[in-house]
């Protein structure tokens, strides 16, 4: 199974938000949506699910058009909403005969993700007695009432403790592991990176970068090495590292613990590692650059 | 289809099963019942007996302070009797004294008597029920006549007899609609109409606009078709009315039925209404109210908050008074007027003025149905559009959008 967003362009009220947006996800894994506030996430989501439509381009599914209502879909809008002063299990049925599920298997889903999320206490409990945290869990369990194929979540770990964000993503990955498609929004990196196979970072209604994220870290990370030196200053070392491997390195970022610099073609590795040791410095890290996501999502959707 | 009935099943539920329905709906009952119950319980108004017992029992109490400088009452002392067996005159000698009586309460009214019978009623507190004078009025008329049949030489009692022997009954055989019959339940039944559709379209209103305020609407849009999610509500809240109307109206007549001879059969036009009026009213009166529901819903999609729903909905709310006053002086003052069958034939005011109209005149058979074909295509446009408008209003928030520029969505794709 493949979802396709293909050149798709929003305009509302004659400005243009999405400038042509293209991705895919498929079946088995998660595409990670990034972007900041504003980017465009939201909007993309919400013609993928047909709340929207696009002024241009078109949402694929194995290349035909892609009709949410007509397939299984399980969606965790941004703007969390049920009823709340309806019963929990009681509106989790609804919402599941409302997706074509029968009401004893709605009833029987509803009851199995509770118990699995901790929760099988508050079934008949209305939804405003409890705290925001379960009422996100309930929010979980009504995305997965249909036992969908396609599962789209925004913001899925938004105002979520640790603990309970752990049994959210143990959740998914339950969901990934038995070949569903998923695809999520999120600002918190850590989640995207354990989840995502794939990433697409939006940034001013434009897809900035796009693709295995393993490949993509991997490809930031290439040439790159990392250095601190204990008896001087990163500002320092970098001054140092400039005026003395200025032809064979480039400075690609001061930190606060580290320098970053990249190895100019036509230099291996191994010679520029000989050329630090032979600097007057006390090194204290060393070693090749494994960019993270915010690294690499920064680099990207980033101020200029 | 499914997902539709879902809703409607669902929606209804809420409705019906929320306290502020049931309460109201309890209350209808008693009111329905103690309302027609009162004659029962206070003796009866039907009886003309009665009637004449009341207005004698209070005029027995009344004394009059009389100041008659003409002695127009001399010599009427039979006449006095007759019509008012147990009123007190006393008599004073001065317009000065004839108030100050009154004003001290000596007596419950004066009478200062002018030449040939003219007389100015005096009152402390003049009452909107006070008959009392008018009674004075026909009493001493007819002493005058007596007088003026006295001076032609004529005995006042064979003419009495005469007159009141000589009458002719007539018959009104109406070929057409009967509109002093008709008025008593026309009247009632379009308040019927004016209340349901504001009460219930303002709930539906509210019912989509807290779905909004609670971020719930995203959800259903996704989860369903926006024209199943809307006719649902709209129907849901339309069965809701219904029931409970209907709940009244048949405690109402449960207990005009029992309570009938109480009544003295005031009211048996209610239990008489022809059949083409009421198929006119329910026909007329439920695609109305469907019509209306769908804007008040469309209202409710347009607001970001529940507690805007009646500054939205006073558009509609006036315009619907406005077209209450044309049917209501439609049927009193000009039934066969331009105004009243244009009133009749268009969507906006069919469901209130075309069985009213029906029920004062007599309507061509192809004006109901021509009016009911436009109601019905309105109202099923309407809902499309309410669709149309409550999926585009799902994610507008902040400011409340208006009416006009929501329906310059319904050109556009979404």
């Amino acid at each position: 199974m493949k979802l396709e967003i293909k050149n798709i362009h929003k305009s509302f009220d004659g400005t243009e938000v999405l400038h042509g947006v293209s991705f895919y996800a498929t079946e088995g894994s998660a595409l990670g949506l990034l972007g900041r506030n504003g980017a465009g996430k939201t909007t993309t989501i919400r013609i993928l699910m047909g709340v929207f439509h696009a002024n241009d381009g078109e949402v694929l599914l194995d290349g035909k058009p892609f009709e949410p209502n007509t397939h299984k879909i399980g969606y965790m809008p941004e703007e969390r909403g049920m009823y709340p002063k309806k019963k929990v299990l009681e509106q989790l049925i609804y919402f599941g005969q409302l997706r074509n599920v029968s009401k004893q298997e709605a009833k029987e889903n509803a009851l199995r993700l509770l118990d699995k999320l901790g929760i099988p206490e508050y079934a008949n409990r209305k939804l405003e007695t409890l705290s925001k945290g379960n009422q996100q869990k309930v929010q979980l369990v009504q995305t997965l009432i249909n036992d969908p194929e396609i599962i789209i979540l925004d913001e899925p770990f938004s105002g979520l403790d640790p603990v309970n964000s752990q049994m959210l993503k143990d959740l998914i990955e339950e969901e990934i592991t038995r070949g569903k498609l998923v695809i999520f929004s999120s600002h918190q990196m850590g989640y995207v990176e354990e989840f995502c196979k794939d990433i697409v970072i939006l940034n001013k209604g434009d897809v900035v970068l796009k693709g295995e994220l393993r490949k993509i870290q991997k490809e930031y990370g290439d040439h790159k090495l990392i250095l601190n030196a204990n008896n001087m200053t990163t500002n320092d070392l970098s001054n140092l590292l400039e005026s003395k491997l200025k032809e064979c390195i480039r400075m690609v970022e001061v930190r606060k613990d580290f320098v970053i610099f990249e190895i100019l073609a036509g230099y291996t590795k191994k010679e520029i590692t000989q050329k630090v040791l032979g600097l007057d410095i006390d090194i204290d890290v060393f070693g090749d650059y494994k960019p993270t996501l915010t690294d690499i999502f920064v680099m990207k959707a980033g101020d200029e | 289809m499914k997902q539709f009935l879902y809703i409607l099943r669902w929606e209804f539920l809420n409705l019906v099963k929320a306290k502020a329905y049931i309460i109201t709906t309890v209350v209808f009952i008693i009111i329905a019942l103690v309302g027609f119950s009162v004659p029962t319980m206070m003796g009866g108004i039907g009886d003309s007996n009665a009637d004449t017992a009341i207005v004698e029992q209070d005029i027995e109490k009344r004394s009059y302070a009389v100041y008659d400088p003409t002695s127009f009452l001399a010599g009427a002392d039979m006449t006095l009797q007759l019509y008012l067996p147990n009123a007190t005159f006393v008599e004073v000698n001065s317009d000065d004294a004839l108030k100050q009586s009154v004003t001290d309460k000596k007596v419950d009214a004066a009478l200062s008597i002018h030449d040939g019978g003219d007389f100015t009623y005096y009152v402390k507190n003049n009452s909107l029920t006070d008959t009392s004078k008018y009674i004075l009025q026909e009493t001493f008329s007819q002493i005058k006549r007596n007088h003026a049949f006295a001076d032609a030489g004529i005995d006042a009692n064979q003419v009495m007899d005469i007159y009141y022997s000589n009458t002719v009954s007539a018959d009104t055989v109406s070929l057409g609609a009967d509109a002093t019959n008709s008025m008593i339940y026309t009247f009632p039944l379009i308040m019927l109409i004016y209340m349901v559709v504001v009460l219930y379209g303002n709930i539906i209103a509210t019912t989509v606009a807290s779905e909004k305020g609670n971020r719930t609407m995203e959800l259903l849009v996704t989860s369903a078709n926006s024209n199943a999610l809307i006719f649902g509500k709209v129907l849901a809240g339309v069965l809701a009315a219904i029931l409970q109307v209907g709940l009244f109206v048949s405690v109402s007549l449960f207990a005009y039925s029992i309570n009938r001879v109480s009544w003295g059969g005031l009211l048996d036009s209610i239990l008489n209404i022809p059949m083409e009026i009421i198929v006119s009213f329910a026909l007329f009166g439920i695609f109305g109210f469907i019509f209306y529901a769908f804007i008040f819903g469309a209202i409710g999609a347009l607001v970001s908050k529940s507690e805007d729903v009646n500054s939205s909905a006073t558009p509609l709310t006036f315009l619907f008074l406005i077209i209450y006053f044309v049917v209501y002086f439609g049927v009193m003052v000009d039934p066969g007027g331009v105004m009243f069958t244009a009133a009749s034939m268009i969507p906006l005011s069919s469901p209130m003025a075309m069985f009213a109209r029906m029920a004062v005149v007599d309507v061509p058979l192809y004006q109901v149905i021509v009016a009911f074909i436009l109601l019905l295509v309105s109202t099923v446009l309407t809902g499309f559009g309410a669709a149309k408008i409550y999926r585009r209003g799902t994610l507008m928030y902040g400011n409340q959008v208006k009416l006009s520029h929501a329906l310059k969505w319904l050109r556009k794709k979404d």
